[in-house]
């Protein structure tokens, strides 16, 4: 069924309405911080096959999982056992393509006159699901057992109410377990919301025709996917970065690598030479791997081209099992997103090649969080701080990188200090612009920061970060910027430099310094123009010895 | 000698004037173009045309203004030069921006950029200082520090400072006395301290409008000299001249060089208000407003009579934590273009052919498709319909507009492709409708709508049927109501302190303190102001959230002295407030208390619309043609009787399809609908049949 320009462009907008309701309702009812005040979640719609329409929030790498964890549900279940009503829950990376332990799927089938028109999925972060330490993403970890409970695909609520012997389950084995009921519920009731609305638009317009304008959706992301390969000359170009270590061994880095192949309009991601699988936690699942690659596919051809699965459609991957990149039961997989942030680096990189107009300086490494764990907070209460840490955008071909930035187009807000001395025990001492940590370049990378914290009370801090070691590199000429790092008791006899992965207990008065590193440069830094120079000397983004070393000015 | 209220709202094309004798009922209105350059210019103007209509300058009792100054300054980057201040290492806080998301349509752009900020780093100064979250000082204020930064500051040329220490809001000496040492270093400087401007929990929001304030004061207080100046040469006498706030109260003109902030959507804001009065003149509770102009649509909720509110603003990109009526805008208008996207498909906005060239068949140039080109294809409008004739549109320049615009490319013919334009702008607003009822927890069936700005009752029967909404109510004068919204409230100060704790342990001692320190500022500024308390009504109202929660919900508080007791029935009211807005409670779990707000509000006398008098049942007199209106239910064009709008009188009733022209606006009535004129001359459509 071929539908006119018009209609397809109304039902569209109709779709759009439903996964913004339903992100909106996802983060107005969840319980937990994390989903509230972090978004770290998402909501949207799959078609009956299982490909991804649209997803709603701030997290587009989520959709790809969507599929994978549709895929699965209906592996389990005939269609003749899945009713109206039901919805089916999983966390387990290795059955339905989540990211981490952390992450819950819900899967809700939608259904119009009896027939499962699309699906209601959902992604989001849970606080805490057992596992080695709070939080359920310990650096000890060795196999995924130790990343908390592991949930295959079932069905948790049908038309008559929640499964109370899963519930159970599920409240037996998490450190805050109503946060992580109530959380579900919230993921739920978005799905279902979902359901409710796309029925109501099944209704409206006629399934045909909705149907028709989600495929449409999908092959238009194809088709132009396909038409800017097209442009790109064919051939082939390498990218690879490293990792500081694969959290068990911390001698040697561990190295990512892909291979871009382009012939006409077809594109093929290899992934061959990247390292094999970690002991530690750094791997990235596949299904993960696939969907970052594939915001760097959309943001080195077309940003403005929607995320759905019409953009695997149009690119080959060949992911060697086995290897960081493609991790095989039963390797741990919690420190997943500083893999990922290196994946969507070195893709973004080789396909800059094919289309400089789209290049970028990749953007600082280091990303990650800290955990830092209290037996009482301000509340007292056991309490834990969680908190992104960001680094910097690098630069493009017309401006400088934008600062305080999670890359990957990752994109939840961050905690106000006063907010964070309020609820915990600590003081933020410092959360300043670090001078001379952007690439240079003839446009400069995003300024890095600097976050530094003294700690009120005895706790429990742990440093979930990456790259200490290994750097991005500035590209046409640009600069490197400097090394992220994580300094204990800085400027005293006590310094001392923690690993970017390290768990470990400090006493009241330690003093933790986040130094994370701006983005790489873009160009010649001495091609940039004197005022620019004269701008970041006057704006403190450059020391004078900078100006001189980097852009020979004085 | 009658006294005239009078209302001049600045618009970006026209300034718009009510006038209201209370004592006859007479109301008096004028329309002048707006003059960007200086904008007091168009409202002398239009006050001179008011003169010329008989009413002399001493006839004036009262002047409420709607002005744009603040936000234009603001979206044009036309502030003044100005400096910060803040606590010693903390630069990165304005530099992140809060983390700022981008559009849905950068989301995946590694070229995104945030908003340029106001002042830059070159221009912000580290002070040594401290407080610890209770405002207890950790390191005292390092006065010298302030003086170098004075005087770096000084040879920088700038002329206005901010200033926003960490936890200022829980202890404003440090910021004060900084204050006082800037005004000895340079008396001329205007100076904004965060402790006043926003004294709430959150740096970032706090900081940015801050530096708003700075940003916009200097150039708000020359435009109202400027203003009183003009005012008084044209010998406008009376000492009650008020600008509309962004919270939909009044404040004396003299205040509004201190609050600037306030004025940021002083037109919308007004135009709320109007349809707050409306609502209980109508005996209404519930509406959801629909002001669509030429480049864009406001929406706003009213429900059980009060406008939300919303704690964060952004204007071009620069957030704003001040309270203000939550209006929200799409870029949808009669202006807004037609094009196909690179999907191939057809979309309409955002962009906008604005007020020059304008749409096609304004005959000034413009060739794109507008939204207005296809509501004239469509017969919504007529040649004639614009501004009483006084404009004529041109069918021609349309339709060759939209067939090479957008039927043509895509292989649609004329109709299709004018009708094309109209499903899909409608769409986008239903859109943004329902999402804006859903956000409040609320159902479309228990609303009317509220059609309002020059092309709002063009497309409100429409979007009320497809949303659900069961009535549209459409005001006498659409084109005028921010101007009279000015003279539809009361003078509002709101006074905020941030106060965060569990409610349940929070020393009821230290919230009276509170209380009392702000119920002291508003009877300071009441009494600079020069106004009479004898009205006085002051509400004590509390931000609460679960905790960990990422936005808060007011509640009112008692009157008078808060007691232990009082706690209770304050959780029970957030938890009710809770479900409400959000569909979810959590009465076991605990509140948490964010801030104590103070409202002062002093009553000022307001317009009331005079009644209609009563029609003659049969609306033949006021039937003034025939024409051709496409019905997008047959897919096809349909006779529509054409009315004069000032021909009604109240009672009369037609059935749709119909077209309701005026002046300032055109109502179309869909087939299926009827129109009820009521007794203050609201047009009321609903779906019901006619049977008489």
């Amino acid at each position: 069924m071929t539908l006119d320009p018009i209609t397809t462009e109304v039902v569209i907008s109709r779709i759009r309405e439903t996964t913004a309701a339903m992100a909106h309702a996802l983060f107005h009812s969840g319980y937990s911080p994390i989903l509230r005040e972090s978004q770290d979640g998402t909501a949207g719609l799959c078609d009956a096959q299982g490909r991804v329409i649209m997803v709603g929030g701030g997290l587009q790498y989520h959709s790809v999982l969507y599929s994978h964890a549709v895929e699965s549900v209906c592996a389990r279940y005939p269609r003749d056992e899945i009713h109206e009503g039901d919805s089916f829950i999983s966390n387990d990376p290795y059955k339905v393509g989540n990211s981490h332990v952390p992450d819950f799927v819900v899967i809700t089938p939608i259904f119009h006159d009896g027939e499962i028109v699309a699906f209601g999925a959902s992604v989001a972060h849970k606080a805490d699901v057992g596992g080695l330490v709070p939080g359920s993403s310990g650096a000890a970890a060795r196999e995924i057992f130790h990343d908390g409970v592991l949930i295959p695909p079932v069905r948790y609520w049908t038309r008559d109410g929640v499964n109370r012997e899963i519930e159970a389950i599920l409240h037996n084995n998490s450190r805050v377990p109503e946060v992580v009921i109530g959380d579900l519920r919230g993921q739920i009731g978005s799905t279902r919301l979902g359901a409710e609305r796309l029925s109501a638009l099944c209704t409206e317009y006629g399934p045909d025709i909705v149907c028709a304008a989600m495929a449409g959706l999908i092959a238009r992301t194809t088709a132009r996917v396909r038409t800017e390969f097209a442009r790109w000359p064919d051939g082939e170009h390498e990218s690879e970065a490293l990792l500081d270590h694969d959290g068990a061994d911390r001698s040697r880095p561990v190295r990512i690598k892909v291979t871009a192949r382009k012939s006409g309009d077809r594109l093929t991601l290899d992934f061959s030479g990247t390292d094999v699988q970690a002991k530690g936690p750094v791997n990235a699942p596949a299904p993960t791997t696939r969907a970052v690659s594939l915001l760097a596919v959309i943001a080195a051809s077309d940003p403005t081209i929607p995320m759905n699965s019409g953009v695997l459609d149009a690119v080959e991957f060949v992911l060697p099992p086995s290897t960081l990149v493609n991790p095989q039961f039963p390797a741990t997989v919690n420190h997943y997103f500083p893999t990922s942030h290196i994946v969507y680096t070195c893709v973004l990189a080789a396909l800059g090649k094919f289309n400089p107009a789209r290049a970028v300086a990749p953007a600082g490494f280091g990303t990650g969080a800290i955990a830092i764990g209290y037996t009482k907070g301000r509340a007292g209460k056991p309490t834990v701080q969680y908190e992104l840490m960001t680094t910097s955008l690098g630069g493009t071909s017309t401006h400088d990188g934008t600062a305080l930035v999670l890359p990957m187009n990752h994109f939840t807000p961050g905690t106000p200090v006063e907010i964070i001395e309020t609820e915990y025990p600590v003081m933020v001492q410092r959360f300043d612009i670090w001078r001379d940590s952007a690439g240079a370049g003839r446009q400069r990378g995003g300024i890095g920061h600097v976050r530094e914290y003294r700690l009120l009370v005895d706790c429990v801090l742990t440093a979930r970060t990456s790259n200490h070691r290994q750097g991005a590199h500035g590209l046409d000429g640009g600069k490197d910027p400097p090394l992220s790092r994580t300094i204990i008791n800085p400027g005293t006899p006590q310094e001392e430099e923690m690993d970017c992965m390290e768990t470990r207990i400090v006493p009241a008065g330690t003093v933790i310094r986040l130094e994370q590193t701006g983005g790489a440069g873009y160009g010649d830094p001495r091609e940039r123009p004197v005022r620019l120079v004269q701008a970041d000397l006057d704006n403190g983004y450059i020391s004078p010895e900078a100006a001189v070393a980097h852009y020979q000015q004085s | 000698m009658a006294e005239w209220m009078v209302g001049v709202d600045t618009g970006g094309t026209f300034t718009d004037l009510v006038a209201f004798a209370p004592g006859s009922g007479e109301l008096r209105t004028i329309k002048v173009p707006s003059e960007p350059s200086d904008p007091s210019t168009a409202v002398i103007n239009a006050l001179n045309e008011l003169f010329r209509t008989g009413i002399a300058p001493s006839e004036i009792g009262s002047l409420v203004h709607g002005t744009t100054v603040a936000t234009n300054a603001v979206l044009e980057s036309a502030g003044v030069r100005a400096g910060l201040l803040i606590t010693r290492g903390f630069r990165a806080v304005y530099e992140a921006r809060g983390w700022v998301r981008p559009d849905p349509t950068e989301l995946l752009d590694t070229f995104f950029r945030k908003p340029p900020p106001l002042v830059p780093q070159s221009r912000t100064e580290e002070i040594p200082e401290r407080l610890d979250y209770q405002g207890t000082v950790l390191e005292p204020l390092d006065e010298e520090a302030v003086r170098a930064a004075a005087r770096r500051l000084k040879a920088k040329d700038v002329e206005a400072v901010a200033v926003c220490y960490l936890f200022s809001f829980r202890n404003p000496a440090h910021e004060e006395r900084t204050a006082e040492i800037l005004a000895e270093e340079e008396p001329a400087w205007r100076i904004s301290l965060s402790s006043r401007v926003l004294p709430v929990i959150r740096e970032y929001p706090r900081l940015s409008t801050t530096v708003i304030d700075a940003y916009v004061g200097p150039t708000m207080e020359r435009y109202l000299v400027n203003l009183e100046r003009r005012l008084c040469k044209a010998s406008v006498a009376t000492p009650q001249i008020f600008l509309m706030q962004s919270n939909g109260g009044l404040m004396r003109i003299g205040m509004g060089a201190r609050f600037p902030n306030q004025t940021l959507i002083s037109g919308p804001a007004a135009g709320v208000v109007a349809a707050t009065a409306l609502a209980a003149a109508s005996g209404r509770r519930n509406f959801v407003t629909l002001d669509i102009g030429g480049t864009s649509t406001d929406i706003s909720v009213i429900a059980n009579g009060r406008a939300h509110e919303t704690a964060s603003g952004r204007i071009a990109g620069q957030d704003i934590g001040t309270p203000m009526l939550a209006v929200h805008t799409l870029g949808a208008g009669g202006g807004t273009v037609a094009w196909i996207g690179r999907d191939g498909l057809m979309k309409v906005g955002p962009q906008s052919a604005g007020a020059i060239p304008g749409p096609a068949c304004y005959g000034r140039g413009g060739t794109a498709p507008t939204v207005t080109d296809a509501n004239l294809v469509l017969g919504a409008l007529g040649t004639g319909s614009v501004l009483g004739g006084r404009m004529t549109l041109d069918r021609t320049l349309a339709e060759r507009a939209i067939m090479e615009g957008v039927a043509r490319p895509l292989g649609l013919d004329l109709v299709t492709a004018a009708a094309g334009i109209l499903k899909i702008v409608n769409t986008n607003m239903a859109v943004d409708l329902r999402l804006a009822f859903q956000s409040r927890g609320e159902d479309p069936r228990r609303f009317a709508l509220l059609a309002f700005g020059g092309a709002g009752p063009l497309h409100a029967a429409y979007l009320a049927r497809d949303v659900g909404i069961p009535e549209v109510c459409v005001p006498p004068h659409p084109g005028l109501m921010s101007a009279m919204g000015l003279l539809q409230t009361d003078v509002r100060h709101l006074y905020l302190r941030s106060a965060v704790g569990l409610l349940s342990s929070y020393p009821v001692d230290e919230v009276n303190r509170i209380f009392s320190e702000l119920r002291q500022r508003a009877l300071d500024d009441i009494a600079e102001e020069g106004l009479d308390t004898a009205g006085l009504r002051l509400a004590q109202q509390l931000d609460l959230r679960y905790l960990h929660q990422g936005y808060h919900l007011t509640v009112d508080g008692p009157d008078g002295e808060v007691q232990e007791q009082h706690k209770s029935s304050i959780k029970t009211a957030f938890d009710t407030l809770h479900r409400r807005t959000y569909g979810a409670s959590a009465p076991g779990e605990e509140a948490e208390l964010v801030t104590l707000r103070l409202l002062a509000e002093i009553p000022v006398p307001h317009l009331r619309l005079p009644k209609l008098s009563s029609g003659r049942r049969r609306s033949t007199d006021a039937l003034i043609g025939r024409r051709q209106l496409y019905d997008f239910a047959r897919g096809t064009y349909v006779e529509a009787g054409v009315y004069d709008r000032s021909r009604f009188g109240s009672g009369d009733r037609i059935a749709g399809p119909a077209i309701v022209e005026q002046y300032d606006s055109t109502t179309v009535v869909l087939t299926g609908q009827t129109l009820a004129v009521d007794e203050v001359g609201n047009l009321i459509i609903s779906e019901q049949h006619d049977d008489a």
